[in-house]
């Protein structure tokens, strides 16, 4: 831990002005790499990055592109939490469950997405339906993993402790086992979203006919760097953008947690 | 004879706890029987892995006894139960719920009484615990004595006749400790409990119980039931008493004579 002294310094710089100095480290970066004649064939000058988005928005491609793969993975998203967080409380709660299932999660848990999008097309053919079935899987295995740990984690004094206040399994369940789950089920959000968004190329090189993950293969193929680059940016700004408004009910639903101040 | 039958609260029988881990076999209690009467404030004093907690445990209902069994006013243990309050070292707060939550956990689950009663229910005990002024405070606010204090609240909201504590002071240092033993004293002088403490700190067992239990370990069972003739009420200065050094020396020495086996 630092020591209190520097802490106060770098504490009293407000959070926006770290924030535009990262910003701003970024771009220099980026620009010394685009200098660069090592590198500059990847790192494209960062107006004609930016500027490569007029030609999607005229293309009609942009904003399609940014709508069908929101689609995908909030839905692929959406199915893998609802499908994950109970089969994780099942698995930490019948062991039967758990020795039948935990193997195979962990099997098909580190398998590329990409080796098994063939298989998924084969039954499901293409459009929608294979990228939100790919999504769902990979969120799905990444949320059961991090929900199980969370539930089998729980505090074993704590369930002694509301036992012996009268609880019975059902009050067990809703007021211990799953508040004092929450935070896990956030970090399982936070590692869902994540696999959402890291599974969009594998999931949409199904012959999708748009989304940021095609779009980038496909502009990768015609070599057509800068708008590649804008994707690949906007790709991360989603994943960022859906952290800050994680990070916003995090603080409302953890803030009795103990935590090291960092 | 019929009197004193009724007189008794906690009858411990022949109980045998055996573990099945993966190294084998450990046989935690071996053989313990005892009685405790109403209102008696029991203080269990032993070397470390005796069996103390194995034995609370079992009279909470949280561990089901290998052989024997446990009788509370008559009755046979099977499962917890609300006439019996744990207070356990590590607190065992839930951290997701104010001071005031916390100690009304277990009011809540209780169907005969009104939103009003458990309020008032609940605050009765927070003020008797000093903690009026962090009602609303959660327990990562609240230093180690506070929060013993709550689980303390928390236990004697739900009004059990019997409390179990095992090692609550353990974790506190010197001075909290002597504070929460006058303040526990106190409590236990106002609302009658039996009361079933765990310690490893012998002068602590003296200044409290009126019967320290003496528990032998390999195997694990009653060495030793001595009564502590001091008359209450105690407090700190009880213990310049001669009569309660000489318990201490007394105690002291089983305690390490059982500790020296151990470590052979
Ligand atoms: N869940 C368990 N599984 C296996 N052995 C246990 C378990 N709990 C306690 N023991 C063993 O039983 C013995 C008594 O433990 P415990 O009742 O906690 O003793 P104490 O509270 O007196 O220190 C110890 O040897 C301990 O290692
Ligand atoms: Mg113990």
């Amino acid at each position: 831990m630092p020591k209190k002294k520097d802490n106060d310094i770098i504490s009293k710089i407000p959070k926006w002005v770290w924030l535009l100095l990262s910003l701003l480290a970024a771009v220099l970066l980026w620009t010394a790499l685009s200098r660069n004649p090592a590198t500059a064939n990847s790192f494209y000058p960062l107006p004609e990055v930016f500027a490569s988005a007029k030609t999607m928005i005229d293309r009609g491609f942009l904003f399609q592109d940014i709508a069908s793969s929101l689609i995908s993975a909030g839905i692929g998203f959406a199915l893998g939490f609802l499908f994950g967080v109970p089969i994780a409380f099942l698995m930490a709660w019948y062991r039967p469950v758990r020795y039948i299932l935990e193997p195979w999660i962990q099997f098909v848990r580190n398998i590329p997405p990409l080796a098994y999008v063939p298989l998924v097309v084969i039954s499901a053919g293409i459009g929608r339906k294979p990228q939100i079935i790919v999504i769902c899987l990979a969120t799905f295995l990444t949320i059961c993993v991090t929900v199980f740990q969370g539930v089998i984690n729980v505090d074993e004094t704590l369930i002694k402790a509301a036992r012996v206040l009268g609880a019975n399994d059902t009050v067990l369940f809703i007021k211990v086992i799953f508040p004092a789950t929450t935070p896990f089920i956030i970090t399982a959000i936070r590692l869902g979203i994540s696999a959402a968004l890291t599974t969009l190329i594998a999931a949409e090189s199904t012959g999708a006919i748009a989304g940021l993950g095609m779009r980038i293969k496909t502009l990768s193929t015609l070599f057509d760097t800068a708008p590649m680059l804008l994707y690949i940016i906007i790709v991360g700004v989603i994943g960022m953008l859906a952290e800050k408004i994680l990070k916003f009910f995090e603080r409302r639903l953890t803030s009795w947690q103990e935590k090291r101040e960092i | 004879m019929a009197g004193e039958a009724r007189d008794i609260k906690v009858q411990i029988k022949g109980v045998e706890k055996v573990y099945e881990g993966r190294n084998g076999k450990t046989v935690a209690l071996n053989g313990v029987n005892l009685d405790i009467r109403e209102n008696e404030f029991i203080c269990v004093v032993g070397p470390s892995g005796c069996g103390k907690s194995t034995l609370l445990n079992i009279i909470a209902g949280l561990l089901e006894p290998s052989a024997g069994e446990v009788l509370v006013d008559g009755k046979k243990v099977v499962g917890t139960g609300v006439d019996r309050g744990v207070v356990f070292q590590q607190y065992a707060l839930f951290p997701w719920l104010t001071v005031k939550k916390n100690v009304e956990f277990g009011l809540k689950l209780k169907k005969d009484i009104t939103p009003e009663q458990r309020e008032e229910t609940a605050m009765k005990y927070i003020r008797m615990v000093g903690l009026e002024k962090f009602v609303d405070s959660y327990p990562k606010e609240l230093s180690g004595g506070m929060k013993q204090r709550v689980a303390i609240a928390r236990a004697y909201a739900v009004n059990p006749s019997l409390l179990l504590m095992d090692e609550p002071f353990g974790a506190l240092d010197a001075q909290t400790r002597t504070q929460l033993q006058t303040e526990l004293l106190r409590t236990w002088q106002e609302e009658q409990k039996t009361c079933f403490f765990i310690t490893h700190d012998v002068e602590e067992a003296i200044l409290l119980a009126s019967k320290v239990i003496i528990m032998s370990a390999r195997p694990g069972r009653i060495r030793e039931i001595l009564d502590i003739n001091i008359p209450y009420p105690r407090n700190q200065e009880t213990k310049i008493l001669p009569e309660f050094t000489q318990l201490k020396n007394y105690i002291w020495n089983i305690v390490y004579k059982e500790y020296l086996e151990v470590q052979q």
